[in-house]
């Protein structure tokens, strides 16, 4: 039972980055690629209906840890105090600057509330990021299960390391990019135009950046967390999953140069999927391994919730996610299509 | 099921309703009294004040009453500190006012109806009702004076919130409210009222939870994160306070922006748009 919430928690945070991933991208690019008040409100207006449902999605996977592995959200939420605050404070700011600009018509405080929107969309892309590369590469958990980061000490990744060392700079920094790309393909689809035209160049610009930057993180990994191919090689079935993330990036190129938006956007979705699926499957069935020495790790089994509840919670659980499956269903169904600024919007945007 | 959490929750959730009715009342009031907008206004009058009666008297009969009776049954010193009793006793008095000497241990100018919180928990004047005596100091809350007055706050203005009402109701009645200056007045300045109530009623739940975060299981000072310095516990609380205090300030300026422009200027542009749309189309046709 504790592996199927492993996975659960794994779907959902997958979900998540799936989906508010391109609010956020759409959000990093939002300053460079939109330069009229009109441009502007096409690129909020595109992820305008769904942008807070999609945050929602990181919500319930932390409820999701909270219920069914308490042990590790005790211990990583106040591990992870100083950035989790922070993630908090972005979310919020980003909120500010979508709504705000539109309720405050003059013109010098759109430009402050689009700042807002971009730079808190472009911080938070890179704290996801540098969050998972601070999982995959292990905390200095005592033999309690604690442990406290500070946000950077030495740079180095070791056992006094810091949330941001060289490794988790560069998740942070391949998180942004991968993104930003999810966000221009999903804007791709959304938009005409120039607006349109400058948004397909920045994702053909940033294609060979995200290869790249696929490759350096992937030895990069094996370098720093040598042991994260353990798993890889107890199961070799594993090794499926690079060649799907080599493949979708190539699915990804072809599908964009013939202007086939639709299915880049989806070869983008299965490149996050890949890359997150392919850490999950490295990490179980640790939940967060300790920098301070394999047998301190957090694992599925130590921290997991009494069998009793995980079960109920199961039934919970799926009615929830129907409910879910249904609404967010019925909202893309009813946001499907170019956004143009003549429709009537709900949100005023 | 949580036989208290039901109650709890139709609290909160009132709490939610008095606000909006006694705001909406509030801008109404504001608009007759500016003589503009007098149709929208006496429609949010009407609606307001209606809605503001039969709630706060829901707030206090069953949900209100309901709730205390819970934290009589369950954590009767929750209840002593509330009511700042500090001896157990039969026919014990209600405090409408009065300053608690916790060191004394007792009421300083105190405004009391005899027996009546016996009656109000048990339903009989003669009942027993646990003070904080009953239970040694250690598993007092920890501020008995804050939780006795956020308590206060929230059961004295909710009793102000249906006399404003019932008032402002009867005068509806007999057709004399818009006309009432004096009563639009009141109902103006009781707009702030039920943001303080909520939060007061806020904070006696959660002060008078202490010491414990799962009652009987679980204290406080066991539960908090132990690797979370006291120092970054500042640098977020600080953060928290400037983040609000800006949200604060920014909602304060569009809400009052929202009720200067008025109700109509949201309406009025977007039909004279229509029908000039329609005249222009019309136009073209010829």
């Amino acid at each position: 039972m504790a592996t199927i919430w492993f996975m659960i928690v794994a779907v959902m945070v997958t979900i998540y980055v799936l989906l508010d991933g391109f609010d956020l991208g759409a959000g990093a690019l939002h300053l460079i690629i939109a330069k009229t008040d009109d441009e502007r409100r096409t690129v909020i207006r595109a992820i305008g209906p769904v942008w807070d449902g999609n945050e929602v999605w990181l919500l319930a996977g932390g409820g999701t840890l909270y219920f069914a592995f308490p042990l590790l959200y005790a211990s990583s939420f106040s591990g992870f105090y100083l950035p989790l605050m922070m993630v908090l404070w972005l979310l919020m700011l980003r909120a500010i600057g979508i709504e705000f600009r539109t309720h405050i018509q003059e013109g010098v405080w759109k430009g402050f509330f689009d700042a807002i929107f971009g730079v808190s969309s472009i911080l938070l892309a890179i704290f996801f990021g540098a969050a998972l590369g601070n999982v995959v590469r292990g905390v200095p958990l005592n033999a309690d299960g604690y442990f406290f980061e500070p946000l950077w000490t030495n740079g180095r990744v070791g056992a006094q390391n810091g949330i941001l060392d060289w490794y988790t700079v560069m998740c942070g920094v391949v998180a942004l990019v991968t993104l930003t790309v999810h966000g221009s393909l999903y804007l791709a689809n959304k938009t005409e135009g120039m607006l349109n035209n400058r948004i397909r160049k920045v994702a053909s610009f940033l294609w060979p950046v995200q290869v790249l930057l696929t490759i350096f993180s992937l030895i990069a990994t094996i370098y720093a967390v040598p042991h994260v191919l353990e798993n890889y090689s107890k199961w070799p079935a594993g090794y499926l999953i690079p060649v799907v993330v080599v493949g979708s990036l190539a699915w990804m190129y072809f599908a964009h140069s013939s202007r086939q938006e639709k299915s880049a956007f989806l070869a983008s979705c299965t490149y996050i999927v890949g890359m997150l699926v392919g850490a999950a499957f490295a990490l179980y069935p640790n939940v967060l391994p300790a920098s301070t020495g394999a047998n301190l790790s957090l694992t599925i089994s130590n921290t997991a919730a009494g069998a009793h509840g995980l079960s109920v919670g199961f039934v919970w659980w799926t009615l929830g996610m129907i409910l879910a499956a249904v609404y967010f269903t019925v909202v893309y169904r009813m946001f499907r299509g170019k956004v143009r600024l003549d429709e009537r919007s709900d949100h005023g945007y | 099921m949580n036989s208290w959490a039901g109650w709890q929750y139709v609290h909160n959730m009132s709490g939610t309703v008095i606000t909006g009715a006694f705001v909406m009342s509030a801008v109404g009031a504001f608009y007759l009294l500016s003589r503009k907008h007098i149709e929208e206004g006496k429609i949010f009058l009407r609606v307001g004040v209606i809605a503001a009666l039969i709630v706060s008297v829901f707030q206090l009969f069953p949900s209100g009453d309901q709730s205390g009776r819970m934290v009589a049954r369950y954590q009767p010193v929750t209840l002593a500190a509330m009511e700042a009793l500090f001896e157990t006793q039969p026919g014990a008095p209600l405090i409408i006012l009065g300053q608690p000497d916790v060191p004394a241990q007792k009421i300083d100018n105190p405004i009391v109806v005899p027996k009546m919180l016996s009656f109000l928990t048990w339903r009989r004047w003669e009942a027993e009702v646990k003070g904080l005596d009953s239970v040694p100091k250690s598993e007092w809350p920890d501020n008995v004076p804050l939780l006795y007055y956020a308590y206060h706050i929230m059961v004295g203005l909710g009793t102000i919130f249906i006399a404003v009402s019932a008032v402002a109701c009867l005068l509806l009645w007999r057709s004399r409210l818009y006309q009432a200056r004096w009563m639009l007045w009141i109902l103006l300045l009781m707009f702030p009222f039920p943001y303080i109530a909520n939060t007061a009623g806020w904070m006696t739940a959660e002060l008078g939870r202490q010491p414990w975060l799962v009652h009987g299981l679980l204290r406080t000072v066991d539960g908090y994160s132990k690797m979370v310095s006291a120092g970054n516990g500042w640098f977020s609380f600080l953060g928290f306070a400037g983040m609000y205090t800006v949200l604060g300030v920014l909602f304060l300026f569009l809400v009052r922006r929202e009720i200067e422009q008025g109700p109509e200027t949201v309406l009025a542009p977007s039909l004279k748009e229509k029908i000039a749309a329609i005249s222009t189309s019309v136009a073209e046709v010829r």
